[in-house]
């Protein structure tokens, strides 16, 4: 199947990229291509907000099958946009290039985490340490097929232009997992929370791509030994803040036993 | 409640503004809530229909609504808990009137913080800032004397009435928005019980306003200096908030 207004490409193969992107179909070029917008508001009574249109998932969910071979470069978009029946050239409406494939990697494999949460709530039970690794590991298996290209991927994360998204959607993840394990918090250990969390899941994956062992048993022990980390800090703050407070009455009720007394 | 005696011209023309919203709006969630019921009357045991997903635009204004609902009821639950530090020690006979404030304010923390959580809005970054002045202020009001705590239950109230009626406004319109899109011509259950959440709250603030004014907020030396300063950090507040 060849889209007709895809057929531009061939004819003025030499206009401006945003000139082509204004003449794609509806269907293919959404006002904010492939832009992952902040979802702020998560609603039970509406459908969620998908950035991708049906053609461009096809696209790229048959581009990431090619990434085992060729890695995240063109050529996997290449081969996606010709197994979904597209044109070779119709690669170029992904104005991210190859990010954005890194960037559908990363939102299909954050949103099928919460499908294993109710398996998850039974097998490791009420432990939000070990339901959080768990999510971890899910998260970290979803890489094992593609772990030999993703320091290319890494790499395309760490441009300067790509840093804000990356780093969303780490956020993103965080976020993902803590509310998976139904943590409730409304101070501002909700953002210590989430930054120790995304702090220790980027340091694994960077872990991961180094990793040669059996399958990859070290990742899964370095990710024990980072958790451990968190949780001994986050423990002794909270140790720290109640010590202070009760310090703090305690200094309050003998301040005015004192001047009761006269 | 008597508020026709009312001297000061700014004080009345804020209450003015502050209920001006009130008929219209409350009918027209009464409205909406009496559709809701009546439909799942006849709709039985039918899965409610997932609606169209919410605009960029509804869900920021969604999400700073909670973020920004939540560090108010934050601040004024730790206004009332300091006013109440300092009038259970040094005026006894007031504790109970600030007691009954401070327990409605905690209820609409609670109410805040859940949806917060449910809705997985971030909370405000400055929540401990907001934490700190918010019982600073209520120490340092109450230690000025009961009219000056009164001034400060008068101001806050004034301009977190006011927010909460700009919110219902534009909630409004989003509601309108639903029933015009829906295919079964109604809003979603959700929106709607936001909205019913955020005119109740309204409600109760105005009643701690009224309940401010006849406990001699006005007697309250400097009365404008006070309130209006107090006015101008909550709408800073209500600024910064809702962005951060």
């Amino acid at each position: 199947m060849y889209l007709t207004s895809a057929t531009i490409f061939v004819h003025n193969f030499k206009m401006p990229s945003s000139v082509i992107v204004r003449r794609m179909p509806a269907h293919l070029s959404k006002a904010t291509f492939c832009r992952l917008r902040r979802r702020s508001y998560h609603s039970y009574d509406h459908l969620p907000y998908n950035p991708y249109t049906p053609s461009q998932e096809k696209i790229l969910s048959s581009a990431l099958k090619h990434v085992p071979e060729y890695g995240f470069v063109k050529q996997s978009l290449v081969q996606g946009c010709r197994d979904a029946g597209y044109l070779d050239t119709t690669h170029a409406v992904f104005q991210d290039g190859v990010f954005d494939l890194v960037k559908f990697h990363l939102y299909t494999e954050r949103n099928k985490l919460a499908a294993l949460k109710q398996q998850i709530d039974e097998e490791e039970g009420k432990s939000i340490g070990k339901r959080i690794r768990r999510y971890c590991t899910e998260r970290l298996k979803a890489n094992e097929p593609i772990i030999s290209k993703w320091t290319e991927a890494i790499a395309i994360m760490g441009l300067p232009q790509n840093i804000p998204q990356s780093l969303e959607e780490l956020a993103k993840l965080s976020d993902e997992i803590w509310f998976l394990v139904d943590n409730k918090t409304s101070d501002f250990d909700w953002y210590t929370k989430r930054a120790s969390l995304a702090a220790v899941y980027s340091s694994t994956e960077l872990y991961m791509t180094q990793d040669n062992s059996p399958r990859f048993e070290k990742t899964y022990k370095f990710l024990d030994r980072r958790l451990a980390v968190v949780q001994n800090a986050g423990s002794s703050i909270s140790n720290m803040a109640s010590w202070a407070s009760f310090t703090c009455f305690a200094s309050i009720n003998l301040l005015q036993s004192q001047f009761s007394r006269g | 409640m008597s508020y026709k005696h009312m001297s000061i011209p700014i004080l009345r023309s804020s209450r003015a503004r502050v209920r001006a919203f009130a008929p219209a709006g409350c009918a027209r969630l009464m409205e909406y809530n009496s559709t809701a019921a009546q439909s799942h009357d006849t709709a039985n045991a039918k899965l409610p229909e997932k609606f169209p997903p919410l605009t960029p635009e509804a869900r920021k204004f969604l999400s700073r609504l909670i973020r920004v609902d939540q560090a108010g009821e934050l601040g004024a639950d730790l206004i009332y808990a300091g006013q109440h530090f300092v009038f259970k020690r040094r005026m006894p006979s007031v504790a109970p009137l600030i007691q009954h404030m401070w327990d409605q304010e905690i209820r609409h923390h609670k109410a805040f913080d859940d949806l917060q959580n449910r809705h997985r809005v971030r909370p405000s970054l400055l929540s401990p800032v907001w934490k700190i002045a918010a019982y600073g202020l209520g120490v340092g009001t109450a230690l000025m004397g009961k009219e000056a705590a009164m001034a400060c239950t008068l101001a806050v109230e004034t301009v977190i009435g006011g927010h909460y009626n700009n919110q219902l406004r534009d909630l409004v319109r989003i509601l309108d928005e639903e029933v015009r899109t829906s295919t079964n011509g109604r809003a979603s259950d959700e929106l709607r019980a936001l909205a019913t959440t955020v005119s109740q709250f309204r409600d109760d603030e105005l009643e701690h306003l009224d309940t401010a004014v006849e406990n001699d907020a006005e007697k309250a030396r400097p009365y404008m200096l006070l309130t209006e300063t107090i006015k101008n950090g909550c709408r800073a507040a209500v600024w910064i908030a809702e962005r951060l």
